[in-house]
């Protein structure tokens, strides 16, 4: 699955969008930083994210892991820290509106989100 | 091990095992913040702001429900911790209404002031709100789920303490919230009313459904006749919602306030506690000898009427018909009051400040109008109000003491203790104990120490002359629901109990100031125990104004008139 055609932003999105669907909601982490981290690289595969949008998703991902009440909010920040820590170019590369695997545009809708319409 | 040691922040705490690191912490006067935790309720451990650090390991672990160890080293204020409360909270709040100014918790929300105790000045999350309807359905509550954070205060309060369970969590993930099942309003739910999820609630989701406006609108009508009646726990409890400590005895300041807004006469519910044990007490004994179904319930609790109608429609016929205090007083404000002072019975306004939302449902059922009018027009809180003498901008605690009007303001300790779990028990017993046998009650024998106090189910068997009376006493409808069962069961071997709907009695009632607790209830209710001590008349059927009424216009106990004024009939409900 994982080969150099997919954009690892875009994979960790999708993951990541998996993870949302499956928190159950009780605690805060998982169930408010969730879509919060979501939209964040939504707005990343739409070269609509600033070094301050990636730095609080650092956060998100951070807290999430500390202080979710189950494995599923500690883990689901782990596509993040993982691509940040291997693919740090190319994660950057996306607040300067280069995909390098040119997957991901200004022209990308983001996904199913709920609330599109604040991205 | 007798006891374990730990290190939280630097400091060597002892404590015992089991306990939690917060409360471990909180012996160490360390404060760390909680938002769904409540000191009477179960752990829900879902907010995630107390987290703290353990023995430097990650991830983080919750302070209110991880359990102290010894030699376990606690950090409380790491930058991993701080980063993790702070983003948690900023989290809830960008998810909130900005709409403290207005808000009816203002200044008294937990949300808000961790959020203050935080220095929250940021949220760098664009701000997204449910958009919600509001709930205004019930004529005791209003919700707001806007306002909800997702603690699960008031599903641990509804579902178990009070064994009703009218809120769940619906939804999932981000949509999840706390509301009636099936998407009904409360008042379409098998609600009881009793506001002890508002109580519980940290923020303004849940609160009492405001009336003041429809009684400054009354004082300000020259036509009407506005009279009140100050139930028994709000003597307790309106000072401590004003500033003064807890448990300060207010009654004369109160009465001396309310008159100063404006109320052409001040009652107090205290009598017709004192006429209500008169009737109930002579219906237990008509009971006794074989009128109708033992136990007999008590029937002063709305809340608990409603339960036992949604819960154990069966169990109906136990109930004592008596109507509650506030209902008899408001038949005898619209009917006797007006007819011997010579004022039209419709321009009589009653209004009832009371400990109690459930209250506020009662005032409104159908049977409630023995004068031909809604016999009481408005029921506040205790919270209400005082939002009213705020308002006035009245200086409360500079008050000067002053005395209830007659006729209907005369009062025993029998009907102050009517105010705390086992009081209604109490009081019935001095005046049953003293028909029955004809011996008189003096100073310690009068008080029933085994009724009083906070546990759940208190049991008493007390001698009346050759025979014996055995009662018991819930409060909390959980502690409700263990009776009844064993009543179904053909287990009950009482022929009397007094039931509760609030922990620790109307004390505790979900009208009662922000912030209750059961450490509160027992100090408010050690109050009413006081306000009954420094009285000269200590039994209902010494009291001469309920003696002058039954002389004058009710004949006698259980009369026919009585039986058209203060008693009633009660309906089955459906239930889960
Ligand atoms: S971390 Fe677990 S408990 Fe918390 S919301 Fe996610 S799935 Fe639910
Ligand atoms: S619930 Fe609390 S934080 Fe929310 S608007 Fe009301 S006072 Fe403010
Ligand atoms: S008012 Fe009482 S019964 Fe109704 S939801 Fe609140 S706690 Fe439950
Ligand atoms: S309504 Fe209040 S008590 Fe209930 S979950 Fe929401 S915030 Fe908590
Ligand atoms: S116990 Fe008191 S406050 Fe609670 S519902 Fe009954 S009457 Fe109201
Ligand atoms: S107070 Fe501990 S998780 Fe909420």
């Amino acid at each position: 699955m994982v080969d150099d055609s997919r954009c690892v932003v875009d994979l960790a999105r999708s993951m990541l969008a998996f993870f949302e669907h499956e928190s159950c909601g009780q605690c805060t982490p998982c169930r408010e930083g969730m879509p919060r981290l979501l939209r964040i690289l939504d707005k990343m595969c739409a070269f609509r994210a600033t070094a301050a949008d990636l730095d609080l998703a650092m956060e998100l991902a951070e807290v999430m892991y500390n202080s979710a009440l189950c494995a599923l909010g500690q883990s689901a920040a782990m596509p993040l820290r993982t691509i940040i820590e291997h693919f740090g170019d190319e994660v950057k590369g996306h607040l300067n509106g280069v995909c390098a695997t040119g997957t991901c545009s200004s022209h990308r809708v983001p996904s199913e989100r709920r609330r599109d319409a604040h991205v | 091990m007798s006891e374990i040691t730990l290190t939280i922040d630097g400091i060597k705490v002892r404590t015992s095992p089991g306990s939690t690191i917060l409360e471990a912490a909180r012996k160490a006067g360390i404060k760390i913040p909680t938002l769904c935790w409540h000191e009477d309720l179960g752990v829900q451990s879902v907010c995630r702001l107390c987290v703290v650090e353990v023995n430097g390991a990650r991830p983080l672990q919750p302070a209110c429900s991880y359990p102290a160890a010894d030699g376990m080293v606690v950090r409380t204020n790491t930058p991993a911790v701080r980063q993790a409360r702070r983003l948690n909270l900023e989290l809830l709040l960008a998810r909130h209404p900005d709409g403290c100014l207005s808000c009816a918790r203002n200044l008294k929300c937990e949300l808000q002031q961790l959020a203050q105790d935080l220095g929250i000045r940021d949220i760098r999350f664009e701000r997204m709100e449910r958009g919600l309807p509001k709930d205004e359905s019930s004529p005791s509550l209003v919700r707001d789920p806007n306002k909800c954070i997702n603690c699960r205060r008031c599903l641990e309060a509804c579902e178990s303490v009070q064994s009703v369970a009218t809120l769940s969590v619906v939804n999932r993930g981000f949509e999840s919230v706390a509301l009636p099942a099936f998407g009904d309003g409360l008042m379409d739910a098998v609600c009881v009313m009793c506001g002890q999820c508002s109580l519980a609630c940290p923020t303004g989701a849940i609160t009492e459904r405001d009336d003041t406006e429809r009684v400054w609108a009354a004082l300000a009508d020259p036509r009407k006749h506005v009279v009140v009646q100050t139930a028994p726990a709000v003597r307790v409890s309106l000072g401590e919602e004003l500033g003064l400590p807890v448990g300060a005895i207010a009654t004369g300041k109160m009465v001396a306030a309310l008159r100063r807004l404006g109320f052409d006469r001040v009652f107090d519910t205290d009598f017709t506690a004192d006429l209500t044990i008169m009737e109930e007490g002579h219906e237990l004994l008509e009971r006794m000898k074989g009128s109708g179904p033992l136990p007999m319930f008590t029937s002063c609790s709305p809340g608990w009427i409603k339960f036992i109608e949604h819960f154990y429609p069966e169990l109906l016929p136990h109930v004592s018909t008596c109507k509650s205090p506030q209902q008899m007083l408001g038949a005898l404000a619209k009917t006797f009051y007006p007819d011997t002072a010579g004022i039209p019975r419709e321009n009589v306004f009653v209004v009832s400040i009371m400990p109690c939302t459930a209250k506020k449902f009662e005032a409104q059922r159908p049977e409630m109008r023995s004068s031909g009018y809604q016999d009481i027009d408005v029921v506040l809180t205790t919270r209400e109000l005082g939002r009213m003498l705020r308002e006035a901008g009245i200086d409360f605690a500079n008050l000067p003491e002053e005395e209830f009007d007659p006729p209907l303001g005369m009062s025993t300790g029998a009907g102050a203790i009517f105010g705390a779990t086992g009081g209604v028990m109490e009081a019935a017993l001095r005046t049953v104990y003293e028909v029955v046998t004809g011996d008189e009650l003096e100073g310690e024998s009068l008080e029933f120490h085994e009724v009083r106090g906070l546990e759940g189910v208190k049991e008493a068997e007390i001698s009346l002359g050759g025979s014996k009376v055995r009662v018991a006493v819930a409060h909390g409808l959980s502690n409700a629901r263990k009776v009844m069962e064993r009543v179904k069961a053909g287990d009950a071997p009482w022929q009397f109990i007094e039931i509760m709907c609030c922990p620790g009695g109307c004390i505790g009632g979900g009208g009662q100031p922000i912030g209750t607790t059961m450490a509160l209830r027992a100090q408010r209710a050690a109050a009413l125990y006081t306000a009954d001590r420094d009285m000269d008349l200590r039994s209902s059927h010494k009291n001469p104004a309920v003696n002058a009424l039954y002389e004058q216009y009710l004949e006698r106990p259980l009369s026919e008139r009585s039986h058209e004024l203060l008693h009633t009939h009660y309906t089955p409900r459906r239930g889960w």
